[in-house]
């Protein structure tokens, strides 16, 4: 009997476990890119929710849209837009970050082909933590 | 007595109703953007239009020119101004007849006018693009007080960046440069301004 009990406890000491876990990943949402020139460049926006305790940083993004993708933010000083690129983009733990049009994005830069509203594509984002998040991103208007 | 009483308070409803509509009508509009009082005389734009054209701000006399200045390679600020401008438009209607949207570049060594042409054509395929020499551009950069730089301490694979003011600048049909709008302005707001300023 107390080797069941036991065995009990282990199962769901494990089921609460993995359901921590699955509740603490980090998750990106609401995806989308501004339509884009051949051999212009455009930008993806979405919003990172990481429910961990500790932060996470997104060191880089990947595609085969673009020659080169980056992360980058703009800022705006005294009403002149600055935009600088990240070496990284640290999401705080039990926070959500959104990439949105004015502040932090990812820049597509030497799109390979017109990107057309209404086409997806796919993007690749690397944490330091939750590693490689997929993407399917959809060209759409803001 | 109750008579008196009744035509009285109808004499009185319909005296505030008089007041509210007079109150109404001569309230001053409050615009959405920023109002430059008195209205100045727009800088002239003696540029190249992206169509090959010469440019001249006196041929819009009678329509509102709505006046950004940004450049073709950046993915973020211009691309956001000139989707808002393409919602403007589209929130005018048929009054949209009256409204140019002209963007003015600060980057003439990459943006030719091919290059500006088919960038504006991805928004409007009415919207026209503005450039030249760096010569020819600097005095329309000065003329509205567009801060410029190149910024090429940034490593980046898009070769440079250009910082560059964001600002928003309406052009009223008598040719006076008449409000300034900050980035991110809501496009209804401002077709609500160009609305009244047509109307007017």
């Amino acid at each position: 009997m107390k080797k069941y009990s036991l065995l009990f406890v282990v199962i769901l000491t494990l089921l609460g476990l993995t359901a921590c876990s699955q509740n603490q990943s980090l998750t990106v949402t609401d995806v989308w890119s501004r339509p884009g020139l051949a051999d212009g460049n455009s930008a993806v926006f979405f919003k990172i929710d990481n429910p961990a305790n500790e932060e996470d940083r997104l060191l880089s993004a990947s595609s085969n849209v673009a020659a080169a993708v980056e992360l980058h933010k703009t800022t705006m000083v005294d009403g002149n837009m600055q935009m600088k690129r990240q070496d990284y983009v640290a999401v705080p733990g039990g926070e959500t970050l959104e990439f949105k049009p004015g502040d932090f994005h990812v820049m597509l830069i030497g799109l390979n082909g017109d990107l057309a509203v209404g086409e997806n594509f796919q993007l690749t984002l690397t944490f330091e933590n939750a590693g490689e998040v997929q993407l399917d991103v959809p060209v759409q208007e803001p | 007595m109750n008579k008196r009483v009744i035509l009285i308070g109808i004499s009185l409803l319909a005296f505030a109703a008089l007041i509210a509509l007079v109150l109404s009508l001569t309230k001053e509009y409050q615009f959405e953007g920023v109002l430059i009082d008195p209205a100045q005389p727009a800088p002239p734009l003696d540029l190249i239009d992206s169509k090959g054209r010469d440019f001249n701000l006196e041929d819009y006399r009678g329509e509102v020119v709505l006046l950004f200045f940004g450049y073709t390679s950046c993915p973020d600020v211009c691309p956001s101004t000139l989707s808002d401008m393409k919602q403007v438009v589209a929130a005018l209607g048929e009054a949209a007849d009256d409204v140019q949207v002209v963007f003015v570049t600060v980057d003439p060594q990459r943006d030719t006018f091919e290059k500006l042409n088919s960038y504006l054509s991805l928004f409007n395929p009415t919207f026209l693009g503005l450039s030249g020499t760096e010569e020819d551009l600097e005095p329309a950069w000065n003329g509205y007080g567009v801060f410029r730089e190149i910024d090429t301490e940034s490593e980046t694979a898009a070769g440079y960046l250009v910082n560059h003011s964001s600002r928003l600048y309406l052009i009223d049909p008598s040719g006076d440069l008449a409000l300034t709008y900050s980035f991110g302005t809501p496009p209804e707001d401002i077709a609500k301004d160009i609305k009244h300023i047509l109307d007017s």
